[in-house]
This record gives C-alpha cells, structure tokens and sequence, in this order.
C-alpha cells in the first residue's frame, strides 16, 4: 500500500507507523525508543486529558512559564523524536479519526486502566475491524484479565508486589524501597513485545494484541528466588550490597559530602592486587582475609578498614587505580557526573543536545541520547518533544488528507493546542 | 506447537551470566532456537549459588536453570584455530548473534563482525558489555554492583544518612538483557527487510540511562539533585509501614486530590478532612505527621486486608511481596502465571512463565541444557570442542 509519509528517516523502524495512547514513564519510554530508531510515532492526547507528565516534574529554574505543559523535563526528554496530536475520543468525530489513523498504521499502543479503550469504542476487536493486521499492545499493572485487573497501579506498589523490595535493602533493617523501578522495566519490555509481533506479522501477515502486565514482566527480574524456593525451600531477603562469593564487595565512602566507590573483588588474585595498590600489604598477610572463605566471613571487620582507605581519596581517582589491577570498581555516580563530567560518557557522545521551543530560558541542554549504538542505522534526534497538539495540521491535514475541518475540529474542541483544564492542583507550581 | 512469534529465528548465544542469557531466554521462550555456547566448564552462573544442600552442581544452580530456560547447550573452546572455525561456521547460519565478550576480543581472533558479516551479510550481532565498544572505561571490569553504581541509579536508594543501597539480586542486568532483545529483534526487522544486518554496541551504563531519565532531566531543566528518601513518604500517606504481618505501601495517585481525601476517610482520620491537606505542598511538609495520624489504622490489618482495602477505594496500595506471597497471589493464579517445567537433574520445579501475553502466538517455557548437550546435534560429525 503506498504509503504517505510525513518524515522520511534512515532508521531501522523507518516504515513503522505507530499510535501511541500512552502516558507518563512506562509506554512513553517504550515508544521513544521506537522512535529514536526510526519508527514514525504519533503521540495522541487530548485537550481535556493530555499526558499527564505534562503536569509535573523539573520545570527550568522553577519557572512555570507561558504554557507550561510544554515545558516540563520529564516529558520532553521522554517524548522527543514523536509527533504530538490533539483529539477528543469521546467524540464521534474524534474516535472517526482515530480510526483513519490505525487504518494507515502498523502498531497501536496505549496503557490506560482497563475499561478506557473498550469505553472509547477502540479496544483491539474494533481496530481489527479497521485494520486487520494491527499490532496492539496495552501495559496494564495488573493484566487485562484476573480479579485484579482492575486494580491501580503505579510505580510505588507495582515494584513491592512484583517481589523486588523483598530482596533489597540493608541486611540490619530489612527492604529498601526502590521508586517505580517497574516503570522503566515495562518500557524497555514493550519495545521487544511490539517487536516480536512485528516479525511475526511480517512473516505472516498476522498482527495480534499483547497484554504486558507490569508486575508479571518485572518480577521475571527476580525468577531465580522461584527456583530457590522450590528447589532450596528458601525465600530470600535482603543482602544489602554483599554479593555470595564476593569479598570486599560493597559500597565504601569516598572523599566529598555523600560520595561514594564501589569495590567487587571477586577472586584471591585481586585481593593481593587491591592489598598491592592500596599500599596496605598487612592487609594480605592477615589471616582473617588472606584466602576468599576467610575474606566472606570476616567482610564486618574487612569494610572498615577498605573505607578508611577509599574515604580519603576521590571516586574518579580510585577508579582508574583498581581497574588498573582488573579490579571491579565504580564511583556511585550523580546526573550531574552522568552529564558533565564523565569522561566516557563524554567520549561515547551519550548525551544529546536540544533545545525546546516554549523553553527559551533553558537553552541548549543535554538529554539521554541513543541506548544502543546501532552501526550501520544509528539513533539520530529528529525533534524535540511535541508542545500539546503541534502536529493536527501536518497529522490530519497532510497525512490524513483532511482538508476544510481542521479549522472546525479545533473550534469544536476536538482538536486543540492548549489544555482545556486550567483550575486546580494540574496547573499549580507542583514541582 | 502453534507457530510462535519467533519461530524460524536461529540465535547464537556467546554471552554468559545474566544479561545476554536473559536476552537468549527471551528470544527462546518466543520459539526461536537459541543455541548457547559455553566454555567446557560452562557459563559461569553454573557455579552460582545457592545450591541444593549447599553442593554446588553445574546443572543446579537457579541462576542458570532460569534464565537458561529452553536453550540448547554446546562447548566451543574459542582460543583454538578450530573453535574460531567452528564459531565463524555457526555464525554464518544464524540470523542472530548475542556476545559478550571483552571488546577487541573476537576481532583478535579474526572473527570479529567485520569477519562475520562477510560470511553472512543479514546477521544482527548485539554485542553486550559494561560500558560500550569504545571510550576510555571500555576495558574496564564491571559486575552488578558496579554497573549499579555508575548507572546512577544508586544515589537514589536507601536511607539518606548511610551508603546507597542496590536493587537485589541481578536486576540491573536483567534490564541490559531485556534491551538487548528488543534492539535485536529491531536490527533484525530491519535484516528481513534489506537482508543486511548490523552491529549492536550496548554499555550496559548506557542502557541503565532508561531507568535514570528523571533524575537527568532534573538536573538538566533545574539542576537538582537526587535525595534518598529511605522508605518513608514524602507525599503524605505514603510509603512503607509495617502491619500486621509484614509491610504494606500506601501511595495516593499521582497529583489527584480526590485519591488523598479517599484515604483520610479509608484510614479513618478525621483531622485529615480539614482543608488545609488540599494542598500538596501542605501534605508534602506534613508528611510525617500524616503517616503517624495513619499508622494505628496499618498496624492493626494484614498487608492482604490493606492491600484490597485500599484498591477497593481505588487507592494505589500494595505490599512487599516475597517468593511466597508470589507464588500465592490470586490474580497470578488466575493468569497461569507460574509454569511447571521438568529437569533432568532437579526435577519439576515452578518457574515465572511469559513476560507478556500475545493473542495469537503462545510462549513456550522450554528447560535449560545441560552443559553441552547438544553438541553431537548441533556439530554432527565434526565433533565438539574445536577439536
């Protein structure tokens, strides 16, 4: 079917057309890395219910600015290289449109709770009747069936209850919460879900509907506890920063206000090396440390005396001196080393700059680039993230060919470039 | 077996440990053959622990049996001229390759991808390692911890009056792993389209930049700086608090009010009914005092009765879940989450089964190899080892 394209890229994606529902970290995490690979992504909101990352989160300097929805970090270093539309899909019109959109798409994804697309009249049965062979993925916390499914999930719950608190935390006070680790887990999940049915689609002309249950992909990342537990009878708990086999292995201080180095030593040989370098010889003849099973015991004792050490020297200077003897080793780093003071950050070129079009206070800045260094399709930055609605024209008027509405639809308050809430908490200075 | 998403796929796997075995684990349970090769002494998660009875047993460890689910196994000794012939061999009948071999090495042996893509211009190698092909720490060593650490995740957990602390276990690399499927599977769209493939150079310090996006972005926009905020809630009625029987999360959804005056009424706290809570910034400063006006209603209930108590009100709540609870969830229940699969050596254990459900193609939860298993299939007459 020819194909009507709005941008043209070089990327591995590059005949991929996907409309994307989603909102806040997990799917919009997944579609931008579809995106930076090339695939033509059209992110769809509404005026009365845009994303709501567009709500909070870092603003530049603390400024709410003129429109700001469009100027929020969060959003618009996860939303780069997408185009952005407005569209009300509780209308007619709106959910008309919607349609001729997956008609010349190949995947949709969304992760609402689960009764919004079927509510909406655009749950995967419906598109399939516009376009057979579409691909769509939804990332419910919970699944889309089972007594739960209706349950609320965010990062804050998701992560304990798919089990990775349990086995995190410091050995003397039990877990340690995370932040919404499974966020960023389904996100990455999604890319290679969607993938998978696009290869399967390919060879057969097929598409399918994947339901992504956050908590059931994340707690894949613990598996091996199931197979502890019933191989072993055991249930894990938190290990704080020891590693089975591994002594000295932990996170020391080093020199700064809240600064720190992290050391595995995984073998004898490096231990004598880390005594050598250390200029702390005794430390290799002392019968408490000298071979690995003493070493693993005694790590109360061995710790200390690794901090008084690395407490007095900078993070960036241990490193190099260890790895110089093959010696695990890393500094816990900030965003600010991330950005501006790493070196092989620096050199791998990770970081892009751009700029942001309702953000003039903020200039060039840098955000997270490419995750994967693609050789002969690489990654590029194509645009920066959508101020709210910018692409109606180019979206319905070039692409969909809709000529005389556009006018009409924004009037309607099907369309729109402003949000249609303006009272209460979502527009205040919420940082 | 009905088609799979993946089937036809034929994968080579030179990667050991976590990250490239978790995207081989991946690949297989979509139905592509995974072909794994091991040293003769075998992935190193072999000799991971914890072992049955405490005795370690190269076709016991959980480590291995999981994320080795539904492979096939062979030995190759790389440094030989045979074993290079024999990969370079394997390599040219593969749509897929994962490795993760030190950078510099498999061109040191003349069979890095330049080689490779001679013999076979369509194969997508993912080639996985700490920190990248190239740059000043490429030849540096990294484990869990220190991919952790230099993520920057790090300086996100744990109490702020004592060291970070890392997620257990190996999440960090289950994460790389995940990564790397899905940029196979896109390199490998594009191979089908073009019938060339390419080379996929993934730092696992790159990769975890997925995970760190917000803290980025807020040091770009405002230049703030992540705070560890231990288990306690910031926000008001969040957090982590000790009940009955274990610990329960309470959160509120995210910028909506309405949720928080849901739970002032579920936890039945009148005083959180005066006005002045309406505002964020107000909870936000009085969180300490909210969550102790809380606490007499979560220490008298089991994180069960919470849990469901709480999502009855539509309120985000949960619980730190273990193994146990897992394995006894209801909703996991009802979605045939967990799988039976059997085993040579340790029998039939449960496993975690699909990542994600798909309508029309099914997931398939295959065991692991043991160690060379398949090398009389794989190598027929040539013989295994490179010898």
């Amino acid at each position: 079917m020819a194909r009507k394209g709005t941008k043209t890229t070089a990327g591995a994606l590059r005949n991929v057309r996907i409309v994307d529902l989603t909102q806040i970290w997990a799917g919009p995490l997944s579609s931008k890395i579809l995106a930076d690979m090339g695939a033509e992504v059209i992110k769809v909101e509404a005026t009365r219910r845009y994303d709501n990352a567009r709500n909070y989160g870092s603003l530049p300097n603390d400024q709410l600015g003129e429109r700001p929805y469009n100027r929020r970090a969060l959003f618009n270093n996860r939303n780069r290289n997408k185009m952005g539309v407005t569209l009300d899909l509780k209308t007619d019109k709106g959910k008309a449109i919607f349609r001729d959109l997956v008609a010349i798409s190949d995947v949709v994804m969304e992760n609402y709770s689960a009764r919004v697309m079927g509510n909406f009249g655009l749950e995967y049965d419906a598109l399939r009747n516009v376009r057979p062979d579409i691909v769509m993925i939804s990332m419910p916390a919970f699944g889309r069936t089972g007594p739960e499914k209706d349950y609320i999930g965010q990062g804050s719950n998701l992560t304990p209850l798919a089990g990775m608190v349990a086995v995190t935390g410091y050995q003397d006070s039990g877990p340690q919460q995370i932040g919404a680790y499974t966020d960023p887990v389904t996100g990455v999940s999604a890319v290679g879900a969607v993938m998978a049915a696009l290869l399967y689609r390919q060879k057969t002309g097929r598409g399918q509907y994947i339901d992504l249950a956050q908590r059931e992909v994340s707690a894949r990342f613990i598996g091996e506890a199931v197979l502890d537990h019933g191989l072993n009878g055991r249930i894990g708990g938190p290990q704080g920063n020891r590693q089975a086999g591994m002594a000295p292995h932990g996170c020391y201080p080093s020199k700064g206000e809240d600064e720190w180095i992290a050391i595995a030593v995984s073998s004898d040989q490096q231990w004598l090396d880390l005594c050598s370098v250390t200029g702390h010889p005794e430390w290799a003849d002392d019968p408490r440390f000298s071979i690995s099973s003493e070493r693993l015991n005694n790590q109360d004792e061995l710790d200390p005396l690794i901090a008084g050490w690395t407490q007095q020297r900078d993070k960036y200077e241990i490193m190099p001196l260890l790895q110089q003897a093959d010696i695990a080793c890393g500094p816990v780093l900030t965003a600010e080393d991330l950005v501006d003071r790493d070196p092989h950050m620096e050199a791998r070129g990770f970081f892009w700059k751009t700029s942001v079009p309702d953000a003039p206070d903020l200039g060039v800045h840098s955000i997270p680039g490419a995750l994967w260094k693609f050789s002969k399709t690489p990654a590029t930055l194509r645009s920066p993230a959508p101020r709210l609605g910018e692409h109606n024209d180019l979206v319905y008027g070039e692409l969909l060919g809709i000529s005389d509405d556009l006018e009409a639809l924004e009037t309607e308050g099907i369309t729109g470039t402003e949000p249609l809430v303006r009272e209460g908490m979502w527009l205040s200075g919420q940082p | 077996m009905a088609d799979q998403a993946l089937s036809g796929i034929r994968t080579l796997e030179l990667a050991q440990g976590v990250a490239g075995p978790y995207a081989g684990n991946l690949m297989a349970g979509l139905g592509a053959e995974v072909v794994k090769v091991e040293p003769p002494t075998g992935d190193w998660s072999r000799r991971v622990e914890p072992f049955p009875g405490d005795v370690p047993h190269p076709e016991k460890s959980p480590l291995f049996l999981y994320l080795n689910m539904g492979k096939k196994s062979i030995t190759l000794e790389l440094d030989t001229p045979r074993g290079r012939e024999l990969l370079l061999q394997l390599a040219s009948e593969v749509d897929v390759l994962l490795e993760d071999l030190p950078p510099g090495h498999l061109d040191s042996l003349g069979i890095g991808y330049k080689r490779l893509e001679e013999a076979n211009p369509a194969l997508v190698m993912v080639s996985i390692t700490p920190f990248g092909q190239t740059g000043p720490y490429c030849d540096y060593k990294a484990t869990e911890l220190v991919i952790v650490a230099m993520s920057g995740l790090m300086r996100a957990y744990g109490e702020p009056d004592r060291e970070p602390i890392k997620p257990g276990g190996w999440m960090a690399q289950y994460h790389v792993g995940t990564q790397a499927f899905g940029a196979a599977l896109v390199a490998l769209y594009d191979s089908q389209l073009t019938g060339f493939g390419q080379q996929v150079d993934i730092s696992a310090m790159e990769a975890m930049q997925a995970a760190n996006e917000n803290a980025i972005s807020n040091w770009a926009y405002n230049y703030e700086h992540v705070q560890r905020g231990g288990n306690v809630g910031r926000a008001g009625g969040t957090g982590l608090f000790h009940c009955r029987d274990g610990i329960a999360v309470l959160d509120t959804v995210i910028g909506d009010f309405p949720s928080f005056e849901r739970l002032a009424a579920l936890t039945e706290v009148e005083e959180l009914g005066d006005p002045a809570y309406r505002d964020p910034d107000y909870r936000r400063e009085h969180s300490d005092e909210i969550n102790e006006l809380i606490r007499p209603w979560v220490e008298s209930r089991t994180k069960s009765e919470i849990y469901h108590a709480g999502q009855a009100q539509r309120l985000p709540f949960g619980f730190v879940s273990d193994t146990r609870d897992l394995l006894e969830s209801p909703q996991l229940k009802a979605r045939e989450y967990f799988v039976e699969v059997d085993h040579p050596r340790v029998g039939t254990l449960t496993y975690p089964g699909p990542p994600f459900k798909m309508t029309e193609t099914p997931w398939h939860a295959g065991r692991a190899p043991l160690l060379g298993e398949h090398n009389e299939e794989v190598y027929g007459d040539v013989g295994p080892h490179g010898r």
